[in-house]
């Protein structure tokens, strides 16, 4: 269903020498009030590392990000394999937004016909005159309501001829059978005005002695009007609101699929992992636990959502995350919480953390910051060992060092010169969180 | 609950290192064999150290109480069984809205009304007047898929709004099902509820007794059945926190954006865990209408139950499973025992014939638990038993 | 319906969308600078509604003669201001300003608990039920072109309309520019403890306007009830949030467009929809457009 599972396997087998797998084009990227980068381009292959080196506020972070899927661009393209980050629109998506909407626009029509209503006429009305409940009953009465038919109701021991939304009551018998004879009179009066005009039958009184004359019962005809309008009353209001609530809902789905069609998370399982320039690690977790919840995302993305049971992928993952403890060295420290960990070692576990995705393209944000030259050294060689494993690098570093020299290529990036002069609300609203 | 941070470390399995030069050391190379030397490989002593016993140090002593009182207290038990069981059922529900606070990290402000949709649906498919009576398990399933689907349809809704714009949502989301509770009468019956629900047994008999009249008669089997569920739900949710999901959760309530650049997509944690939410209150709002024998009054549903959820999980620490039962046990035993027990004595010290305005505690209720909440944000926001990991996430914030 | 009654519910919709927008403004304020929702706004104009109702008892005999009654009005109007604006303040102070640090759930909670406390006080000072807010203006209505529209609601109008353009006009004056930018800065440097004063204005500032719109409240709905803040509280935080919270028009807009849309929907669909059919507009607009009509979207990096 999901092109995912494909694009993983796409890793064993070589992919076209002529699509690069990091294809930025154009990058055009906005912070705050002003453009550090404009229409930046750039390819990486497999394996390949390059570095975007220059001062702080270039914009290094923000291309990251755009890469990545934190941050949308002003202008230009990020093609991962040839194929933009963006969440496709599968059948799945289809099916749940439709079915959204079609469940709004059933509200929104109960609404309409007024679904208390609906429910005294369809339910409990016929329990009062003791009809069994069963699924031919249930579609007779649903469908006189929505023919807004007239219908007897109970009221203590008398019999009430009402209209199907139970608003008017039009006449009061004693006895049943009495009232099901007048509705029936009464049902044909109705029908005979709805469809049009001709002879309407004598709506003659049942009740009075054989000895006194049968009299006409007073139903105005502004009544008979009304009801024999109910029908369309009904039917359009129930149809305009079914329609208008599916629109509505099937919007408000697209609308909210759209927002979120390009996000970090679909990068992720795409093969895109990403470090920050201040290690971002679980606190509540410890140390394996970090590596193992990225390992388990990652074993559980190939897996068909319907055989996703608990517990599946799950030891594939130890394995993993337990490799790659070991890889970055954190081996003992894998009961720990990261607060008790060096600045250098949590640098380490974020890379480790990031690596447990299995990605194709590693963006790291100035990975070097805050450490000794030594750490930088043995930083280096992991890196070195990743490009390794075929896995391409993108780097930021405000100045060349160890890292930037297992580069392949390295990308200056200045201060533009020219600039906006933001003005003092736009400054300060770009310190702003 | 982690007891990974006591244990000491141990050594790793495979001595030595491995050679730099091997390639296939475990970064995008095939899952390696699973023994190697004979000895443990490092994957089961990863599991190894995240799985902990599922019952420790508090549960089996709080519950062993709560499962002996009614037979322990005897005759005291009937005046405070009652009220017991609706602390019980409220403990559910306010569980439900942990899952949401203690998960995702979002405010939901209209918790009260998932209560409102399972105890209805559960009215409407039991209740005599209505032709479908189907029994209380079926009728159970049947409210609690429906307070699911409904928190579902919500969040999706809601999906892509900030922590604020949601917290309003919600809250219009409660007020609304309360007030379409009170007014369409003929489903839900109004501002008395709908009733008569059948006590849970009924119709159905276990070894020759009528199990429907054995619950209405002696109220302790329903207060075991609530003290069953609410067991239940709470070894449901621990087994959550320990499994993968629940790790990803955790992880995205910490650091969403950290989350997302590992692929725990915020899409499916805020739908899976509303949906979870909503279902555990629903299931707590069924037991309440079957405890009451109606859906009652629907403002019973409204803001104020759920600020009171809210309230009790904030109390006890938001994310933390005995927490929450603490909030729910002080609030809630705050206003129905003792409240009333001190303006009884009060009364009973100034011999007053009927102490009625600003004199009496009880009317001060909204402003003494709305004080307590001020001191509490104040002076402990985590808590009074705060998860291991909210306190290991605050410890870290204040470095 | 008729055109002429649909045109009278507009005019009620967007006379009551008048004050709504005025209590949002409220929130709005108070969100923009210190970024939390001051849950405990609508109590506090409730308790302005309580004063009122209080002052206008004392003023002995009412309804006074025509000019006698507007002075009242606006005297009335003006020391619930002042008292919503200080009570405002003091809220602030002495529960938001400690937890300036803390995770936004912190406020939010205590938001709650002061909100209770006020209800209780309410509850106290006006009784359980509704109180009748004394009528100010004699009985009568005016006509316009067959359009009906109570005096009381001119008289709404006549506070509402003045306060949204003083508003407006202080805001593009020099100290609404200064309020903005600084109001950008403290947020970033507020764990610092930036400038208090100025977050003490903006609570002030939506206080007083909260006052002014309880008077108007209470003589559009000539009652007064201490459920105030959670009723029509609802809806004004509905409104900002609709408008974009943090935005000033936005909030003003947001008022508006509830307040119609709230009435012409008890005029159609019946009073037990009018709160559903709020919610459905309010999910609508927020499904495409995340941070309101006039809000700005979550910086980028920050996920929802």
């Amino acid at each position: 269903m999901s092109r995912w599972p494909a694009r993983r396997r796409q890793v064993v087998a070589a992919s076209p020498a002529d699509i690069p797998l990091l294809d930025v084009d154009r990058l055009t990227v906005r912070v705050g009030g002003s453009v550090p980068v404009r229409d930046l381009e750039l390819d990486l292959a497999e394996g390949e590392a390059v570095a975007l080196v220059g001062p702080g506020q270039t914009g290094k972070t923000a291309v990251l990000d755009c890469i990545g899927g934190l941050r949308p661009a002003r202008g230009g393209s990020v093609r991962l394999d040839g194929h933009r980050l963006k969440q496709s629109f599968t059948a799945a998506t289809f099916w749940l937004v439709l079915c959204g909407g079609l469940l709004v626009g059933l509200a929104a029509a109960a609404a309409a016909v007024d679904v208390d209503s609906l429910w005294l006429a369809v339910v409990k009305r016929g329990l009062a005159v003791d009809e069994p409940f069963t699924p031919a009953t249930f579609a007779t009465r649903l469908r006189s309501y929505f023919r807004a038919e007239l219908a007897i109701d109970r009221l203590a021991d008398h019999w009430r001829i009402v209209t199907a939304d139970g608003r008017e009551v039009l006449a009061v018998r004693r006895e049943l059978a009495e009232a099901r004879e007048l509705r029936h009179q009464l049902q044909a009066a109705v029908t005979a005005r709805r469809t049009g005009p001709g002879t309407v039958p004598d709506l003659t009184d049942l009740v009075g002695d054989a000895n006194e004359p049968r009299r006409l019962l007073p139903i105005p005809a502004v009544t008979l009007d009304r009801l024999a309008a109910g029908k369309q009353r009904i039917r359009f209001r129930g149809w305009t609101a079914l329609a208008g609530g599916a629109v509505l809902g099937i919007a408000i789905g697209m609308a909210v699929w759209q927002q979120g069609r390009r996000s970090a998370a679909i990068a992720a399982r795409s093969g895109v992992a990403r470090t920050f320039r201040q290690p971002r690690v679980f606190s509540a977790l410890t140390v394996a636990e970090n590596v193992l919840v990225a390992a388990e995302r990652a074993a559980v993305a190939d897996v068909a959502w319907w055989k996703r049971w608990p517990g599946v992928g799950a030891s594939a993952a130890a394995d993993r995350a337990a490799a790659l403890l070991q890889v970055v060295g954190l081996d003992e420290q894998r009961a720990l919480l990261p607060a008790d960990l060096s600045s250098a070692g949590r640098r380490r576990l974020e890379l480790a953390r990031a690596l447990a995705v299995r990605p194709r393209l590693l963006l790291a944000d100035e990975p070097e910051a805050g450490l000794t030259v030594a750490e930088q050294q043995s930083l280096a060689e992991l890196f070195e060992r990743v490009r390794q494993q075929g896995i391409a690098i993108l780097l930021t570093a405000t100045v060349p060092g160890p890292l930037t020299a297992i580069c392949d290529r390295t990308i200056p990036l200045a201060r533009q010169p020219e600039s906006r002069q933001a003005s003092p609300p736009r400054m300060a609203r770009m310190a702003a969180p | 609950m982690t007891e990974a941070a006591r244990q000491p470390a141990s050594p790793p399995v495979s001595g030595e290192r491995r050679p730099r030069s091997n390639p296939a050391a475990g970064l995008g190379g095939p899952s390696r064999s699973r023994v190697l030397d004979g000895r443990t490989p490092p994957s089961n002593q990863i599991l190894r150290h995240l799985a902990r016993s599922p019952w420790c140090r508090w549960e089996v002593p709080v519950f062993g109480l709560l499962a002996a009182a009614p037979w322990g207290l005897a005759d005291a038990f009937n005046g405070i069984g009652g009220p017991l069981t609706s602390v019980l059922i409220l403990c559910i529900a306010a569980l439900g809205l942990n899952v949401v606070i203690g998960f995702t990290g979002l405010l939901h402000l209209g918790m009260a009304a998932f209560m409102g949709v399972g105890g209805l649906l559960l009215a409407i498919l039991t209740v005599p007047t209505n032709p479908l009576e189907i029994g209380f398990l079926p009728a159970v399933c049947v409210g609690v898929c429906g307070a699911a689907a409904a928190g579902g349809l919500l969040a999706a809704a809601t999906l892509r709004l900030r922590a604020d714009s949601l917290a309003v949502v919600t809250l219009g989301f409660g007020e609304v099902v309360r007030v379409l509770l009170g007014n369409l009468e003929q489903i839900t019956g109004g501002m008395q509820g709908l009733g008569p629900v059948p006590p849970p047994g009924a119709g159905l008999s276990l070894a020759g007794t009528d199990l429907g009249r054995a619950f209405v008669i002696d109220p302790r089997w329903f207060y075991l059945l609530a003290l069953a569920l609410l067991i239940g739900v709470i070894a449901v949710l621990r087994r959550l926190e320990q499994s993968a999901v629940g790790r990803a959760w955790i992880a995205f309530r910490e650091d969403p954006v950290a989350a997302a650049t590992i692929g725990i997509s915020a899409t499916r944690v805020r739908l899976a865990a509303f949906t979870v939410a909503a279902a555990i209150t629903g299931l707590a709002g069924c037991l309440a209408a079957a405890n009451l024998g109606t859906t009652g009054d629907p403002h019973s549903y409204g803001f104020g139950r759920s600020v009171a959820l809210l309230c009790a999980v904030m109390l006890g620490g938001p994310g933390s499973l005995p927490g929450t039962l603490l909030g729910v046990a002080i609030l809630f035993g705050l206003d129905i025992v003792v409240i009333p027990a001190i303006d009884a004595w009060s009364q009973q010290l100034t011999a007053a014939e009927s102490a009625a305005g600003p004199l009496t505690l009880g009317s001060w209720r909204l402003a003494l638990v709305g004080m307590a909440l001020i001191v509490m944000m104040r002076f402990r926001p985590q808590g009074l038993l705060p998860s291991r990991r909210s306190a290991a996430e605050l410890r870290e914030k204040h470095r | 319906m008729n055109l002429v009654s649909f045109l009278q519910q507009c005019l009620i919709g967007l006379t009551s969308g008048g004050f709504l927008g005025l209590i949002a403004i409220g929130y709005t304020l108070v969100y923009g600078t210190v970024g939390l929702i001051h849950f405990a706004h609508g109590d506090v104009v409730m308790l302005g509604g309580c004063l009122a109702v209080t002052l206008f008892s004392l003023a002995g005999p009412l309804p006074l003669d025509p000019p006698a009654n507007w002075l009242l009005v606006l005297a009335v109007a003006v020391c619930c201001g002042l008292f919503c604006g200080s009570l405002n303040v003091g809220i602030d102070r002495l529960v938001y300003r400690p937890l300036r640090q803390a995770s936004p759930l912190a406020p939010l909670v205590s938001a709650v608990g002061v909100s209770f406390i006020l209800m209780n006080i309410g509850l106290f000072w006006i009784g359980p039920t509704d109180r009748a807010f004394p009528e100010v203006l004699p009985a009568g209505d005016r006509l316009a072109g067959g359009v009906r529209l109570p005096a009381a609601d001119l008289l709404v109008l006549a506070i509402v309309l003045p306060a949204f353009g003083g508003l407006l006009v202080l805001l593009r004056s020099g100290f609404g520019r200064s309020l903005r930018s600084v109001a950008a800065v403290a947020r970033a440097a507020s764990r610092t403890g930036g400038p208090e004063r100025f977050i003490a204005a903006t609570f002030f500032l939506g206080g007083a306007l909260g006052g002014v719109a309880s008077v108007a409240a209470g003589i559009h709905n000539t009652t007064v009830n201490y459920q105030f803040g959670y009723q029509t509280g609802l809806y004004a935080l509905a409104a900002a949030v609709l408008g974009g919270i943090g935005s000033v028009p936005g909030a003003i807009i947001g008022g508006l467009v509830v307040g119609l849309v709230r009435a012409v929907s008890i005029a159609v669909l019946g009073p037990r929809w009018a709160a559903a059919t709020v919610l459905l507009m309010l999910v609508v607009v927020l499904a495409f457009r995340p941070a309101g009509l006039f809000g700005r979207p979550a910086a980028a990096g920050r996920l929802p």
